[in-house]
């Protein structure tokens, strides 16, 4: 049930669009079937890629930035599912993008997350969880980690402006590893998300913000040493500031409720640190939320891959294979209780979540449709 | 005989108190633990009722990595059993006011699986399952002799300006899952089985006799600087963190010593610890799982051990049931159904 406070942040979103729509860039995105993350991922990530132009146009002597999917904590799972399984991103699909990506000529390769509450190093994250984090930095030449949550191995945070303006903060400031790299990479998993609808390649970066200037636990003034917490009380709730060190918020007198916030940061983070590929891993997944920590959250297989060189029109496709339309305002599923972040991407001129504009290469949006609310 | 005392309330409660064996403090019917006799055993002053800490409001209060506090003696008993083998570990602690029937389990539960005995104190509610526990463990007896899986050796005087750091190590290494054995300094023999040492002490450390060690492949993780060296086939690893911050301290080690080298991981078991014990000669082992929140775990825990086992067995105070291990990563991982306050992962080669 939709209340006042819903409609009129919704109202107020379909004003927004109206008034500040730029134009919106539109390319293809291509959708593969995929059961299973064993022999038959290589040749279909090979199709994947080349529906969308090949990677080497992409990545060919290009430093290489990818952001993947480690929500939550390793030592928790959904039920008994290893975490790959349901909420994070599979390392095979990781390790394949890496070999193929290695193919295509890439010069150097970083896989970034900011995990929880640590600025422990990402491969001892990932050892608790049971990966092996070898398989990872050996599938091509030159693989780094880096933790993304703090400072890392800069000796400042770089701050990324949002073009158009931005919904919530003028500028982020962000590890350095967003800026030093010629290609930035999200890869995805397919999702339903508690608080934005679905997370997909561009809520999966949310997570790009470090917890030391945007987390529960961060410096008043300046940026805490290490991430302390989530992002809950900044981001969330918006029940205190980041640093003071970090632009602050544009509107403060803007609603305090995650589902008009989190979509809006979302959406400026994408326009302040646009993906130049979004890979969206839905073979195994889960319903109902985005971790283990939403209750009622259940195990599914999708058993498909998407991509595509602009996040929105990927996020648009992966939306519809979803059993939802990527059209939907605020008060619709899967907007039931948020804006939706795609529009408020698009007002900011990221991509267009029309389908209608938007060419899809592979298996189409009907063949693969996967109704996640019925699984 | 293992002395099993019965708290001393004024009157002795009817019915089988088997294995009970003595008094605590007076009384009759059941013979006096006697002046003698505790002084011939180590009573520590600081254990504590073991539970998930309460926060204020009510719920489970959350360390710094999110997971509950727990109120555990584990590392306690190990080091008071390091400090003198000889003398046996009794925990001697009341059960607070909120004590739930579940705790007075855990407590005999979590002193006998270390090898120690706890005064009961005896409720008509609880004392059926209490005794369920106790005669568990004096069926598995053995258990005791078996020494535990060790990465690390945790080389400390454990005594004296030391004791508070060298225990909360112990304290937070356990609750990280971290398989140690512990030395005291200079005991380079003390190292013949483990790959890494960390040296927590405020004494300099005896380079000379650590450095064949070292050379021959051994990580020995010291506080300074933060700096590391090759030496040899091995490395000297310096972690800033002082010894007095312990919970930044043990993460330092752990990370020293990295997660490559992890004997047990668990998943959605924030309450429990684990404590992996291997026989002599390494045929059989088991990973004993105590559950400090006290109530039947409502996620699913899973559990990875860092070694090829072939067969694995439940065992609870109620019954064994046959696991199905899956191979992953080197090791075995195990899907477990829902448990209690203790569960037994019996393991053969």
């Amino acid at each position: 049930m939709i209340n006042r406070r819903d409609f009129l942040a919704g109202a107020a979103t379909a004003a927004l669009i109206q008034q500040r729509a730029v134009a919106a860039p539109i390319a293809p995105v291509a959708i593969q079937r995929c059961r299973t993350y064993g022999a038959g991922l290589e040749p279909t990530m090979r199709r994947l890629f080349d529906g969308i132009g090949g990677l080497g146009r992409l990545v060919n002597n290009k430093t290489v930035a990818i952001k993947v999917n480690l929500t939550g904590r390793p030592s928790q799972r959904l039920g008994h599912s290893p975490a790959e399984l349901a909420h994070w991103t599979h390392p095979r699909v990781i390790g394949m993008t890496l070999h193929l990506m290695n193919e295509a000529g890439a010069k150097r390769i970083r896989i970034l997350e900011s995990p929880w509450s640590t600025t422990d190093p990402l491969e001892e994250y990932m050892m608790e969880a049971n990966w092996d984090p070898s398989l990872i930095l050996n599938a091509a030449k030159k693989v780094e980690f880096e933790n993304t949550n703090y400072l890392g191995n800069a000796k400042n945070y770089v701050r990324f402006k949002v073009p158009n303006g931005g919904h919530m903060f003028p500028a982020y400031d962000l590890n350095h590893s967003y800026a030093d790299c010629d290609v930035f990479v999200s890869i995805a998993k397919l999702k339903e998300h508690a608080t934005a609808g679905v997370t997909l390649s561009m809520k999966n970066c949310f997570g790009i913000t470090p917890c030391t200037i945007y987390g529960d636990g961060a410096g008043e003034k300046e940026p805490g040493l290490v991430p302390v917490g989530g992002r809950g009380s900044v981001i969330h709730s918006g029940s205190r500031k980041p640093s003071l060190s970090a632009p602050q918020e544009l509107h403060p007198d803007s609603p305090r409720d995650g589902g008009y916030r989190v979509p809006r940061v979302v959406a400026d983070l994408n326009a302040a640190r646009p993906i130049d590929l979004a890979i969206i891993e839905g073979v195994e997944s889960m319903a109902g939320g985005e971790g283990p920590w939403i209750r009622g959250t259940r195990r599914c297989s999708p058993g498909v891959i998407i991509a595509g060189t602009n996040a929105v029109c990927t996020d648009a496709v992966a939306t519809a294979v979803l059993g939802f339309d990527p059209m939907a305002m605020r008060g619709t599923p899967p907007f039931e209780t948020c804006d939706n972040t795609l529009a408020l991407a698009e007002q900011l001129g990221v991509g267009s979540r029309d389908l209608s504009k938007i060419e899809v290469a592979g298996a189409q949006i009907a063949d693969v449709r996967y109704m996640i609310r019925k699984a | 005989m293992i002395r099993l005392p019965l708290r001393w309330s004024g009157a002795l409660p009817k019915g089988d108190l088997a294995p009970l064996n003595c008094l605590y403090g007076g009384g009759e019917g059941m013979p006096v633990l006697s002046a003698a006799e505790l002084q011939g055993v180590q009573i520590p002053k600081d254990a504590l009722w073991p539970s998930v800490r309460v926060n204020r409001r009510g719920g489970d209060a959350a360390g710094p990595t999110g997971l509950p506090w727990v109120n555990a003696n584990g590392w306690l008993i190990r080091m008071l059993q390091f400090r003198d083998a000889t003398r046996g570990v009794m925990l001697d602690v009341k059960p607070d006011a909120e004590a739930r029937p579940a705790g007075h389990v855990l407590q005999v539960t979590e002193a006998m699986a270390y090898g120690a005995t706890a005064v009961v104190t005896h409720t008509a509610e609880t004392w059926p399952a209490v005794q369920k526990a106790m005669r568990f463990f004096l069926g598995h007896a053995a258990w005791w002799a078996w020494e535990p899986v060790a990465a690390l050796a945790v080389i400390s005087e454990f005594a004296g300006e030391m004791e508070t750091a060298a225990g909360e190590c112990l304290n937070l290494l356990t609750r990280r899952q971290v398989g140690f054995k512990l030395a005291l300094p200079g005991d380079v023999a003390a190292l013949a089985n483990v790959g890494a040492a960390a040296w927590v002490s405020n004494a300099p450390v005896p380079m000379e006799k650590y450095l064949p060690w070292v050379r021959g492949g051994g990580t020995l993780i010291v506080h300074g600087k933060g700096a590391g060296r090759a030496e040899g086939k091995g490395r000297i690893i310096e972690r800033p963190e002082p010894w007095e911050d312990f919970y930044a301290a043990a993460a330092g080690v752990h990370l020293a010593l990295t997660r490559k080298t992890d004997v047990v991981r668990l998943w959605n078991a924030g309450s429990f610890n684990a404590f992996y014990q291997s026989e002599p000669g390494g045929k059989r082992g088991v990973v004993q799982l105590l559950n400090y929140a006290g109530n039947r775990s409502s996620d699913d825990t899973s559990v990875w051990i860092a070694r090829p086992w072939k067969t694995a067995v439940l065992t609870t105070f109620d019954g064994q049931t046959p696991l199905k291990p899956t191979a992953t990563n080197g090791g075995i991982e195990i899907p477990l159904p829902p448990l209690g306050v203790y569960a037994a992962i019996e393991l053969e080669a």
